[in-house]
């Protein structure tokens, strides 16, 4: 079968889903999102070349940002393993086709590159590149473009092999982390000197590329290949569907947990969706997000923060210190899992749907399991930061409050928008779940914090407004419970219909 | 239970459901057959109140399923894989549907020693594999299981027998045709020998329609057979055209 028969067909499975409407909205959405950061690069890719010229006289452009190559993409890698959910397209219906794997994992290559998360940063890249060629360096400058787009190619290709490799040992991965961290906070490592040596290797690899100089060229084009056949061997060994590999954790049922269940039909509900997270590897993939957020902020105990400190920065550095690492700490576990709420049950949605457990009960035993994990998030680092006595307990504390009042609730509430099913075992590496009904209800919480920092001058009433907004919300709650269950009932035929669909 | 239909229409782009007048008196069993896309499943779906009619209504006991939850504590249901909770191991899931049916764990225990001849030689009652682990034909019978656990006054099953082993055939019809004249039963099959033989009367859906409803009796198998035979033999022309 050609590829190109493969293709078509993927863009049929695209268009032929019941609620097309809404996939075109949230990709109108991400493509706004996208055009928004990619004309900003590309303002700054047109503008590259006088600021290198303005700052180091001389300097080649060029070569400049060829030593930002491979810090670049240490770190994009690292952002599209936390927040990317997946890439490609579902070719699991192919697999007992008379199609050759090989075909197949072409496809699938080659799907995972039209993505907008490599759109982006490559505007930067050939409006750095036009402008280089249009000062007379034509040969530099389509080398620049090839070394831009290799390393976007290696970042995009080992992304899912290291979510992967995490998600089968999230506790390990969390840990080492956090070390790293760790290790970089309390200047065990010279950070800096660290940092000017991985400039220096990538203006000796890509460097030389755009120079031409054979050696770091072929490096440059040897570790290229070496990642690209990494994935293609990773591929086609996770398309062998085997059935009988067995979870290490398989069947061994906590008792704690069957104690909980037995409190009522709403913890049974949460005990539930707790199996649901430890016993799938996708899912597993929460633990240690939110064990890597909680561990950084017990970091922050080490750091010493004086209340003064807080009181006199501006602004945006008050986001950056406190609302970032406050808001995703104790909030992470509902961000991440709750956004895929119902969507993890897709595969047995109808088992939970046809069962006599109320609408009312199911959105309860959800809230509870979302506010079991915040809670979980508050109190890791809790002892810490109090023996520590550090500032930034006001901080944990308020967005604590905020996440488990305010945002616990707005995930639920999102997530009946979900309208398609993933699948959570194992076998399963590509999916990607946006809503754009869901994104509409969640976004604009994360954007209250903000309007509090800017709004007002005083740490009282900024941090004192969040904590008041998310305690209000949380005495609140039996109404926000009512009001899901609506929710739930008004969207719950579509989520049915979605989560067929999938196919999942 | 009593099962009522109020001109039910439910409608997928060319083809229309449409049950305008249908009644299952408490403790009929009401076997569906037809040809695949003729509306079994939909119609299961409908009762089940999975999906939402375009027009009509179906009736429990004068509930109308869509509005009411109580049905639900009364019926047990098994339309396939995604019914069950393929992370639990089997025993896990039993205790869970018993939980929701607000059953204790003895009564579950108890009524579970009841299925131990159904699955005796794979003992999926105590395996420690999940269920998304097991052979279909065992992940039907968790389901199966599942659905019989409480039981209900209603029972809705999609192709119970598909993918079960001969033996386990014939105990699941023993086991159904125990419970006829407690039970209501709605049982879509293609396996016209088992649902001829589980029901007290045979529903045959084409295009969306009941065709025909009418009680079961020692010829209704042959009916069956010759019915569906029928529609793959090429039509007899008629003598004028023959002629020509």
């Amino acid at each position: 079968m050609p590829l190109w028969f493969l293709l078509r067909h993927r863009l049929h499975a695209f268009v032929r889903v019941p609620f097309l409407g809404r996939r075109g909205l949230s990709l109108i959405l991400g493509g706004f999102l996208a055009l928004y950061l990619g004309g900003g690069l590309v303002l700054l890719g047109v503008a590259f070349d006088d600021l290198v010229r303005e700052a180091a006289p001389g300097a080649d452009p060029l070569l400049v940002a060829s030593r930002g190559l491979l810090p670049f993409a240490l770190a994009y890698a690292a952002v599209r393993v936390f927040v990317e959910s997946g890439i490609g397209a579902e070719l699991r219906p192919y697999l007992p086709l008379p199609v050759r794997r090989s075909g197949l994992v072409a496809v699938l290559a080659a799907l995972s590159l039209f993505s907008l998360w490599n759109a982006v940063p490559l505007a930067f890249v050939a409006t750095v590149c036009v402008e280089a060629a249009l000062d007379g360096a034509l040969g530099p400058a389509l080398r620049f473009g090839l070394a831009g787009a290799g390393v976007l190619v290696a970042v995009t290709y080992a992304t899912p092999m290291l979510r992967r490799g995490v998600s089968a040992r999230p506790v390990l991965a969390a840990v080492g982390l956090f070390l790293l961290v760790a290790s970089a906070g309390l200047e065990w490592v010279n950070v800096a000197g660290g940092v000017a040596s991985l400039l220096d290797v990538s203006g000796w690899l890509f460097g030389g590329a755009v120079q031409g100089r054979l050696l770091p060229a072929s490096a440059a084009g040897v570790g290229l290949v070496g990642i690209v056949g990494g994935y293609v061997r990773w591929l086609r060994r996770a398309m062998v569907v085997d059935q009988n590999r067995r979870s290490r954790t398989a069947g061994r049922t906590s008792d704690g947990l069957d104690w909980i269940a037995r409190r009522g039909p709403a913890w049974r509900e949460a005990v539930l969706e707790a199996r649901l997270l430890l016993r799938n590897a996708q899912t597993r993939w929460t633990f240690f997000m939110a064990l890597f957020f909680v561990l950084v902020l017990s970091g922050f105990a080490v750091f010493p923060i004086e209340v003064a400190d807080l009181r006199a920065a501006p602004p945006l550095e008050l986001i950056n210190i406190t609302l970032f690492p406050g808001l995703f700490a104790t909030g992470v576990f509902a961000i991440y899992h709750g956004q895929n709420l119902f969507s993890y049950e897709g595969t047995g949605v109808e088992a939970c749907m046809a069962r006599p457990v109320s609408a009312r009960h199911r959105m309860a035993g959800k809230l509870l399991f979302l506010e079991g994990g915040t809670l979980f998030c508050f109190l890791i680092p809790l002892p810490t930061l109090l023996l520590s006595q550090n500032p930034f307990l006001i901080v944990h504390t308020t967005f604590f409050l905020y996440n488990a009042g305010v945002v616990v609730p707005a995930m639920v509430a999102g997530a009946t928008f979900n309208r398609k099913a993933l699948a959570v075992d194992e076998q399963t590496f590509m999916q990607t779940n946006f809503s754009g009904g869901r994104v509409a209800v969640t976004f604009p919480l994360f954007v209250v914090p903000f309007l509090f920092l800017f709004s007002f001058d005083r740490l009282v009433l900024q941090f004192g407004g969040v904590a008041a907004l998310g305690l209000l919300s949380l005495l609140a709650l039996p109404v926000w419970l009512r009001g899901l269950t609506r929710l739930y009932n008004y969207n719950r035929y579509a989520m049915l219909r979605g989560f067929r669909a999938s196919g999942n | 239970m009593n099962l009522t239909t109020d001109t039910l229409t439910k409608r997928y782009d060319e083809f229309e459901l449409s049950i305008p007048d249908l009644t299952v008196e408490r403790g009929t069993a009401l076997g569906l057959v037809g040809n695949n896309g003729a509306g079994k499943t939909t119609f299961l779906r409908l009762v089940l109140d999975l999906i939402r009619a375009d027009a009509g209504q179906v009736r429990l006991d004068g509930d109308t399923v869509a509005d009411a939850f109580d049905w639900k504590e009364r019926t047990g249901s098994y339309l396939g894989p995604s019914f069950l909770i393929d992370f639990l191991t089997p025993d896990e899931y039993w205790h869970f549907v018993g939980q929701t049916y607000d059953l204790s764990e003895a009564t579950v225990d108890e009524r579970l020693a009841q299925f131990a001849d159904f699955y005796v030689d794979e003992p999926i009652g105590e395996t420690t594999k999940y269920i998304r682990d097991l052979s279909t034909g065992n992940k039907n019978k968790a389901g199966l299981v599942a659905a019989l656990l409480p039981q209900p006054d209603l029972l809705v099953f999609d192709e119970p027998f598909a993918s079960l082993d001969p033996r386990s055939q014939i105990q699941l019809k023993e086991l159904l045709q125990a419970r006829r004249g407690d039970t209501t039963m709605l049982v879509s099959s293609h396996d016209l020998g088992h649902v001829t033989d589980v029901s007290d009367r045979i529903a045959i859906l084409e295009g969306g329609e009941i065709v025909r409803d009418e009680p079961t009796d020692p010829d209704t198998l042959e009916d069956l057979t010759t019915y569906f035979a029928e529609a793959i033999r090429p039509k007899e022309t008629e003598p004028a055209d023959a002629e020509a």
